[in-house]
């Protein structure tokens, strides 16, 4: 156990303390560490704090809506090129266009598969 | 509008009103010329009498019948006739009161006798020349009432036209569009007060009609949306807590159930979500060459454990057809959801067939069960949304009603069409034909 790589770092956002959990606990399962936010602000706070290796983030968010929170992240050099999963619960693909467009690299539509967003999040970072 | 139809009415009426002044005119003229010759014939009468008498008299042959008979006539015509006759005339009156009552002075007689008749006679002549006169005014005025009439009637009718029947049409056109499905008909608001009332009273049910529509597209997507969130994390739990290899075995069975339960809950917000963005005019498809052999297979496969549980026999048989250019996952989703409806209404040991063959330029795709069929008066609306068939509804087969319009909103997307053909008893038999060569106007 102790030759173990570093367990790479996941931001978490959703204003959804439910769903927050469940995605947190699969990637954990999954050899992640996860820091979580429940809005746009707070993620960016996290984001300053530890700098995460990928992101999750919901669309819908209060006080910073998750495509803003998208660009800001890629505004900054640290989190420039990281890996980025949005999630959304709209069915328009308005809404995929624009998460294209902040520069997110998966968009998700709920419901999703914990285990497809694990699965999809390793494809990203290149574990196997 | 009234007013004009006022006007036409009275200048009718008031031609009539002329026509018949005149005529009754003419009439009392009529009457009046003869009973003025009838005045000139009892006055040349007595006249020629007074004469008669007058020679009696001078010629000692007074006791002579002829001017005994002459006497007499001329009494009654002085007593008698003539003063009836010109009872409306007083200078007349007058002068025959004077010749009855001057019997012994024929010159006198003779001289009053040819001022009855003179008079007479200019009466008759002014009574004529009056008549005349007025039947001319008459044909007259008639003439241009009649003339005034029809170019206010010729008005009226252009008016009525212009303002009345053209907006009615209008307003009558757009009604049909609307009863068609086109909510954006308008009608403008022109033309009397009448049918402008009627154009902005359909304006605004037309109005209302399109927001009720626009609102419950909206309800459709937010509830749907609002369902996703909470079944994201139930299902999402479920899978977490099932991973546990360690879970009593009741305990998983049960689970299990929940999970089945909300999955189908999930496959009814998304057909939900699905056809609110096809009646909102949302539909993409991710358009690729695909292979339907493939996509059917895998649809067959898919219901091959919910066929075996049904006892139902399910059968490909697949012919090569060219590549459709098409959605992959939505050409998917129709084929599964024939076969899952194919399923649902066939009892067990009945059989589900699907072929897909090649029709030249399309594709067809068939889906066919020996299922319980479908009542002919309700075969028209199968392809509506929400909509479940009465043989659906008295065996509580589960279903929303939104398959088939799943399956026609696909189908049209892809330029192709959908027949449906059934009996009831024997089965039904749904064909989607998909063309090779998708027109333009599909997106």
């Amino acid at each position: 156990m102790s030759e173990q790589p570093p367990r790479p770092v996941v931001l978490v956002a959703d204003d959804d303390e439910d769903i927050l959990t469940l995605v947190g606990v699969r990637l954990e399962r999954a050899g992640y560490d996860v820091v979580t936010a429940r809005d746009g602000e707070q993620a960016l706070a996290a984001a300053s704090a530890r700098i995460p290796d990928a992101a999750i983030i919901d669309v819908m968010m209060p006080r910073m809506m998750g495509h803003e929170l998208v660009r800001r992240l890629r505004e900054r050099p640290e989190t420039a090129a990281i890996p980025i999963v949005i999630l959304t619960a709209a069915a328009h693909d308005a809404v995929a266009e624009a998460s294209a467009q902040a520069g997110a690299d998966v968009h998700l539509r709920k419901p999703f598969s914990p285990r497809e967003l694990v699965a999809r999040l390793d494809a990203l970072l290149g574990r196997a | 509008m009234g007013t004009a139809s006022g006007v036409v009415a009275a200048l009718v009426a008031a031609v009539f009103a002329v026509l018949v002044t005149a005529v009754r005119d003419q009439r009392d003229s009529t009457e009046a010329a003869r009973r003025s010759q009838q005045v000139i014939n009892a006055a040349t009468q007595a006249r020629q009498d007074v004469i008669a008498v007058d020679l009696g008299r001078r010629g000692n042959l007074k006791a002579a019948p002829d001017v005994q008979a002459a006497r007499r006539e001329l009494e009654s015509i002085l007593a008698d006739r003539l003063p009836p006759l010109v009872a409306g005339d007083a200078a007349q009156t007058r002068r025959v009161a004077a010749l009855a009552a001057d019997p012994d002075d024929p010159a006198r007689q003779r001289l009053l006798l040819d001022d009855v008749i003179s008079t007479e006679q200019a009466t008759v002549e002014r009574r004529r020349d009056d008549a005349d006169a007025k039947a001319k005014q008459a044909i007259a005025l008639g003439i241009g009432g009649l003339i005034g009439s029809a170019a206010l009637i010729a008005l009226l009718t252009t008016y009525l036209t212009r303002y009345i029947v053209v907006p009615v049409r209008r307003t009558a056109r757009a009604a049909h569009r609307l009863a068609e499905g086109d909510l954006s008909a308008r009608v403008p608001e022109e033309g009397d007060a009448e049918p402008v009332e009627l154009a902005r009273a359909f304006n605004t049910m037309a109005v209302n009609l399109q927001e009720g529509e626009r609102v419950k597209d909206e309800f459709f997507a937010l509830v749907s949306h609002e369902l996703r969130t909470p079944l994201t994390s139930i299902i999402g739990y479920l899978e977490l807590v099932l991973d546990d290899e360690d879970l009593p075995e009741e305990t998983r069975r049960f689970l299990q159930v929940v999970e089945r339960n909300a999955t189908r809950l999930l496959r009814l917000v998304g057909d939900m979500l699905f056809v609110a963005q096809v009646e909102a005019g949302r539909l993409s498809l991710e358009s690729t060459t695909v292979d339907l052999g493939n996509i059917a297979a895998e649809s067959v496969e898919a219901a091959r454990p919910a066929a075996a549980s049904a006892g139902v026999t399910l059968a490909l048989e697949s012919a090569s057809v060219r590549p459709v250019f098409g959605d992959r996952d939505r050409l998917g989703q129709m084929l599964d959801n024939l076969v899952s409806n194919a399923l649902k209404f066939t009892p067990e040991g009945g059989r589900v067939d699907v072929r897909l063959t090649d029709a030249g330029d399309h594709a067809d795709a068939e889906v066919t069960d020996t299922g319980m069929g479908i009542p002919e008066s309700e075969q028209h609306h199968l392809f509506e949304r929400f909509f479940r068939s009465s043989s659906a509804t008295s065996r509580a087969v589960p279903g929303a009603g939104l398959g088939l319009t799943i399956v026609k909103a696909i189908a049209e997307a892809h330029g192709g069409t959908v027949d449906l053909t059934s009996r009831e008893g024997s089965g039904t038999s749904v064909r989607v034909s998909l063309p090779y060569e998708r027109v333009a106007a599909a997106t």
